[in-house]
């Protein structure tokens, strides 16, 4: 997330990669940006003709990178900015909640759990409501 | 930096930057295919916001020079 020079706050996708979302704040590029990803989501899902077509896409479409990585070295130089304590969260960011990366590993599973599934049904405590959240800085 | 730029100029840069790209339309974006990546998340509106350029051509692993050219990033 980061002000570009339109006066806009830009959300770049690392994992996914490729989604960028704007907003005239952080929560408004947020916002937009889940919306833009669930609708490709919802692209996928109209291409394919059977599930594991759309499990295939959704995999790769989370897993494909940026082809300069650009993104993910500049996430990964804040992360260690923020560690160090060579800087401080901008205004905007100072109210974030504080998590550490490590204990939010990005990854995606795709599993049926309609009435076709096997032997996997959705239990309503795997309803977790998505947000975003401020690196901790490292334990010394 | 102009805020957005036409989708009639992005193709032109894509023609020149990304021989062989394609271009097709899904339900709610474009998705534009080049050198064996994928970018699903194009606006299909006639003027795209300059971010979604950029993040298109970082990418696709389109040549910031020759982009840079048609003044679209």
């Amino acid at each position: 997330m980061r002000q570009e020079d339109d006066g806009k706050w830009w959300m770049y996708g690392v994992r996914p990669a490729g989604i960028a979302a704007s907003g005239a704040n952080i929560d408004e590029a947020f916002l937009r940006f889940r919306a833009r990803y669930k609708e490709t989501l919802f692209d996928i899902a109209q291409e394919g003709q059977t599930f594991k077509d759309y499990a295939t896409e959704v995999e790769r479409f989370f897993n494909e990178g940026d082809n300069d990585s650009e993104d993910e070295r500049l996430w990964e130089g804040a992360l260690t900015a923020i560690r160090s304590g060579s800087c401080q969260p901008p205004t905007p960011f100072a109210n974030l909640p504080r998590r550490s990366p490590e204990s939010y590993p990005s990854f995606i599973k795709v599993e049926r759990v309609d009435a076709e599934a096997k032997d996997r049904r959705l239990m309503p405590s795997e309803n977790v409501a998505d947000t975003y959240a401020y690196s901790v800085p490292k334990a010394a | 930096m102009s805020a957005s730029v036409s989708f009639a100029d992005v193709k032109r840069m894509l023609d020149e930057c990304a021989p062989g790209h394609t271009i097709r339309l899904a339900t709610h974006s474009r998705v534009v295919t080049s050198n064996d990546k994928v970018y699903r998340t194009l606006p299909k509106f006639d003027k795209i916001e300059v971010g979604h350029i950029r993040k298109m051509v970082r990418h696709l692993g389109i040549a910031r020079d020759c982009a840079n050219g048609f003044g679209v990033i």
